[in-house]
């Protein structure tokens, strides 16, 4: 089958601010790979070969990504439709027999979500298909879908009611006249066009998959992939000290350095060029994205260190994201505890813990924290 | 007096306003009288019947847009330039092979058509692929140009004559199909005043009159065939061969799927999906709408509205294998199973509501001394809600026992006595092995069947069908909602019929079985997500209790079975009240314990959940009373609200089909495969 894909990644990510504030969601670093390159990767599931990316001038430097060759389009303006339209009037003739639309910013397991939707689109019949999932929060943040359990889409919304539904699950396949209508009419409104056509049919996706939308969603984005991590991997360029202490699947990245008595917990995930300081305790589901520096004694529970970021001696981090460059000052306390107002993310953990998730602060980026800052819960510092 | 005696498989179109009629089967009126004529006033009769219950609102509407299985009939044909490009010995064997992989979209009735030395050889007749092309030998069809044609019929036993493909008078065209015409009344009425002579009472026999006629004028097969496709109207995909071109397969594709599989130039395929054609090529067109054209063995020729279509870019190279047949949409045949319960059980009602032989199953019922209920598995469990609703309704006990124990009651069977042996594929041995026994001692036997004709209908007094369609994945998913309705509905009429109801009890409950779809649907769509995220929590479960009081027992033994069977976690169901006799010493914090709602007992399962929660379990109910039920410590999870038992089955169920295949998916299990299980069991 001759197909062409392209990956739209030129969004800011406005509602992950003040996460965003440095890198654009696309880039941001999500253990140890940016978010643009999940969806390549899936893609290199599916073993294609080439891609047209989508993104702002300058955002994508790499031209060659797990085996995939990269074409890049820029785009003048952000967002969703200005990108596929950028991506049409460059490419409009060369659009073969399919075109794969994928998004950028979700995350799926098993990693064959690109796959799975090819091999349904040759089976359904259909010219034009979106993949469909169901989720049980966060309708409100991305497009709900209804369809009939005859595979037909009926309706594409951009902002569902809240709550739980079927989301569109960022990948869409569409023959040269689908293209052109979601060139000529946006992309939501000319899934709408196609439907009401009925010339648009649904798969189900029924694996894992989320949408970063909300700085929180990195919290949970993290805990379900290390959900898929159950060995222990470590580079061989990392360097152990004897004494620290590695309990659980940990995956340690090239190049990353534990200190002596440092105690890292799993499922866990350490990057490239991440030091652990001595006697630094790193609890389960955490995460600490590339050159970051966890000091000496200090202690992350549940929390996720973007890249460049450092957590000075002594402080303690619960249940919250720190961002890129940031710095977080010797003894200071991020503390969590349980708040009345949760994320839409986290409500759906009350319904299986029974109690409410605790939360942590958001740190956003290149924000500098002084010795012995006490943030309290549920604080966002720009 | 019109004596109905036995169902046949046609579609009608004979309503007045000559719209077309699809999905209300008609009856072979005995004494002969079987002419279009007799059967139309039966049919009118039938409807106006139809309509005074209501039920032509819910079953495909006259002239409405139709809704079919996708997938209720495969062809194929295949045509070489010489006989070494055939992989089979005969082009009749390869046929034969090409029709074995379309058999999932249907098996009950079968042909082929070859043009064999400037002939047109056909061969057709009910039954299975394997039955009837040993009986017709199959084998011994030769030639190197050939068509065939499989089905599966969802109202009644198929016949020979009805069977596809179907030629013209002069026995020169052949034509197989799958679709339907709309304006097949019409344009056959013409055909029959202009002197053609019609055998069957299909709509497919028409286009090869249509044919005759067109290429009669024009002596161009092509234009001929361009002219038929702006006669007919309605859903069609046709493969078509004409003797005097025994090197071309003629086609047209119209709402029904039909590819094209590319050979390496000395032979190429069509066939109704590319799983089909796999064997052969990996190089695919799929066909679009309003395209027709022809094949020979070194050309492909595709039109679209008279002018040739380009198929630049269209050429599909396939790298996937044939076991991810028909999934159309979903990742696994079960999630795409438990996703068509609506309208399978739509298609169920409207089936049963209308088959006569409700009336005689109830009288049977009504006569017998005692009534036994039987099957296995997932049957049984059906059986167990039809148990349950006898005694609601009708006030009559019914006896349930798993067929495989059929020993424990032998000694008990009375003349007087009538089994209901309830069995999807209608082959299930320990099933066959009680119905057996069952006659032997001289009860009467009623089925409960999914498979027309298969090996318990035909051994039993009286068959009544489930319209599910054809399923696939190994653990039953709509059979069971559709077994029930079947059971409900019996329940109902023969309550009706002892007078414990009166008729306006008897209408509502009839009108509320009728919507049980709706409550499927509705039921899926609202629990769906969550269920998602709950199977990642219980996915880890060495072991869980489901119980429920009244129904909901019963229906926890189906939801525990199905978590046995995809998941591999021991599940075990529970009456509730008995629970604490017992199986609650395993209970300790973190064990997950599902209840299940079903109206029955309310109070009561109040005080079971607090019984469980207190030693810490982790309680999830299935209900729609979530705020009253909520703050007793376990979680609800919302479902429709029914208020009727009658209901309860098409809310719940649906839900723990959902759990048990999320979970198989957290797990990396294939649901559609669970080890150590066959779908259809026949070995004792």
């Amino acid at each position: 089958m001759v197909t062409s894909l392209v990956v739209l990644a030129g969004g800011l990510g406005k509602r992950l601010l003040p996460i965003t504030k440095e890198t654009p969601k696309p880039l941001l670093e999500v253990m140890g790979k940016k978010l643009y390159q999940y969806t390549l990767d899936y893609a290199a599931e599916a073993k294609l070969d080439e891609a047209i990316i989508v993104s702002r001038k300058g955002w994508i430097t790499e031209r060659e990504h797990n085996g995939i060759q990269l074409r890049i389009v820029s785009q003048e303006n952000y967002g969703m439709d200005e990108a596929y339209r950028a991506f049409y009037n460059e490419y409009q003739n060369g659009i073969e027999d399919t075109l794969i639309i994928a998004f950028t910013g979700f995350i799926a397991r098993p990693p064959n979500i690109i796959e799975q939707s090819l091999r349904q689109y040759t089976l359904l019949n259909e010219s034009n298909m979106i993949l469909v999932t169901p989720v049980a929060t966060g309708t409100d943040t991305h497009a709900s879908v209804e369809f009939d359990f005859g595979s037909r889409v009926k309706l594409v919304q951009e902002k569902g009611k809240g709550g739980s539904g079927y989301a569109l699950a960022g990948v869409l396949i569409v023959n040269r006249e689908g293209a052109r209508v979601l060139y000529e009419d946006g992309i939501i409104p000319g899934l709408n066009h196609l439907a009401s056509r009925g010339s648009l049919g649904a798969a189900l996706w029924t694996g894992e998959w989320m949408d970063i939308s909300y700085p929180w969603d990195i919290l949970e984005a993290v805990a379900m992939l290390l959900d898929g991590v159950t060995e222990t991997k470590i580079a061989s360029t990392a360097k152990i000290a004897k004494t620290a202490i590695i309990d659980g699947p940990v995956v340690i990245d090239n190049n990353a350095r534990l200190d002596e008595f440092a105690v890292v917990r799993g499922p866990t995930y350490i990057g490239r060029n991440v030091l652990v300081g001595m006697g630094a305790f790193v609890r389960p589901y955490s995460a600490i994205e590339s050159s970051s520096i966890v000091g000496s004694r200090s202690e992350l529970k549940r929390s996720v260190i973007m890249s460049n970021a450092e957590i000075s001696s002594g402080a303690v981090i619960a249940d919250s994201v720190v961002g890129p460059y940031s710095r977080i000052g010797e003894f200071s306390v991020a503390k969590s505890t349980y708040v009345d107002k949760l994320p839409s993310r986290f409500t759906i953990r009350i319904f299986f813990k029974k109690r409410k998730p605790k939360m942590g602060s958001i740190i956003g980026a290149k924000v500098k924290l002084g010795p012995h800052t006490v943030i309290p819960p549920g604080s966002i510092i720009e | 007096m019109i004596y109905i005696h036995r169902v046949v498989s046609r579609r009608i179109f004979c309503d007045k306003a000559k719209r077309f009629f699809i999905g209300l089967y008609y009856y072979n009126i005995a004494g002969g009288d079987d002419s279009e004529a007799a059967l139309c006033h039966y049919l009118s009769r039938g409807l106006q019947e139809a309509r005074a219950t209501g039920y032509d609102e819910i079953g495909p509407k006259l002239g409405a847009p139709l809704e079919v299985w996708k997938g209720m009939c495969g062809i194929a044909g295949i045509t070489v330039l010489t006989k070494k490009s055939l992989k089979g010995e005969t082009l009749g064997s390869e046929l034969t092979v090409l029709l074995k992989s379309l058999e999932y979209r249907g098996y009950d009735s079968v042909g082929i058509a070859v043009i064999s030395d400037g002939r047109l050889v056909v061969r057709k007749g009910a039954g299975k692929i394997d039955e009837v092309s040993r009986k017709l030998g199959f084998r011994k069809v030769d030639g190197l140009t050939g068509i065939g044609h499989t089905r599966w019929a969802t109202h009644g036993p198929p016949n020979d004559i009805n069977a596809h493909p179907h030629t013209d008078c002069n026995g020169k065209i052949a034509v197989a199909h799958n679709g339907i015409i709309k304006n097949y009344y019409e344009l056959k009425k013409e055909a029959i005043m202009k002197g053609h002579t019609i055998k069957s009472d299909t709509d497919t026999e028409i286009i090869s009159h249509l044919l005759e006629e067109n290429y009669t004028k024009t002596n161009n097969f092509l234009e001929a065939l361009s002219t038929l496709l702006d006669q007919i109207e309605g859903s069609y995909a046709l493969v078509i061969l004409n003797v005097d071109e025994p090197d071309k397969i003629y086609f047209a594709k119209n709402l029904s799927p039909l590819v094209i599989g590319i050979g390496n130039g000395d032979y190429n395929l069509v066939a109704s999906d590319i799983p089909a054609l796999l064997r052969y090529t990996n190089r695919v067109v799929t066909l679009r709408d309003g395209e027709y054209g022809y094949i020979t063995p070194s050309k492909i020729h595709i039109l679209k509205k008279r002018k040739p279509v380009n198929l630049a870019g269209r050429i599909k190279t396939i790298d996937w294998t044939i076991e991810s047949i028909s999934r159309a949409g979903y990742p696994h045949f079960m999630i795409k199973e438990i996703h068509e319960q609506p309208l399978a059980l739509r298609e169920t009602y409207f089936g049963i509501s209308s088959d006569p032989l409700v009336d005689e199953a109830v009288r049977i019922l009504s006569e017998s001394r005692l009534i036994y209920i039987t099957g296995a598995g997932t049957s049984f469990h059906a059986g167990l809600v039809g148990r349950y609703m006898f005694s609601k309704f009708a006030s009559r006990p019914a006896i349930p026992f798993i067929s495989s124990e059929y020993t424990q009651v032998i000694n008990e069977i009375s003349e007087k006595d009538v089994l209901i042996a309830i069995s999807q594929s209608g082959e299930t041995i320990d099933t066959l092995r009680a119905v057996r026994w069952f006659k032997a001692s001289g009860g009467k036997i009623i089925a409960i069947s999914n498979v027309i004709e298969s090996a318990i209908p035909r051994e039993s007094d009286l068959t009544l069908y489930t319209r599910a369609g054809p399923e696939i994945g190994v653990a039953a998913t709509k059979t069971y909602l559709t077994q029930v309705l079947v059971l409900t509905y019996l329940s109902l009429g023969l309550a009706k019929y002892e007078g414990m109801l009166t008729k306006t009890e008897y209408h509502q409950k009839k009108n509320s079985l009728r919507d049980a779809w709706r409550f499927t649907e509705e039921s899926i769509r609202q629990t769906e997500p969550l269920i998602k995220s709950l199977a990642k929590s219980l996915s880890t479960a060495q072991s869980i209790y489901i119980l429920g009081r009244g129904l909901g027992s019963l229906l926890a033994l189906e939801a525990a079975l199905k978590i046995k069977e995809i998941d591999y976690i021991h599940a075990e169901a529970y009456p509730a009240g008995e629970s604490k006799h017992g199986p609650i010493a395993l209970v300790e914090p973190g064990f997950p314990v599902l209840f299940i709602d079903a109206i029955d007992g309310r109070e009561e399962l109040i005080g079971n959940i607090k019984e469980m929660t207190a030693r810490g379990a982790d309680a999830y109910i299935t209900t729609c009373k979530s705020e009253e039920l909520g703050v007793h410590g376990a979680q609800p999870i919302t479902i429709p609200c029914t208020n009727t038992q009658i209901l309860e089955p098409y809310v719940h169920i649906p839900v723990y089909q959902l759990l048990s295949y999320y979970i198989a998916v957290q797990r990396g299990l294939d649901p559609d495969k669970p080890r150590n299980l066959a779908k259809t069991v026949t070995v004792e």
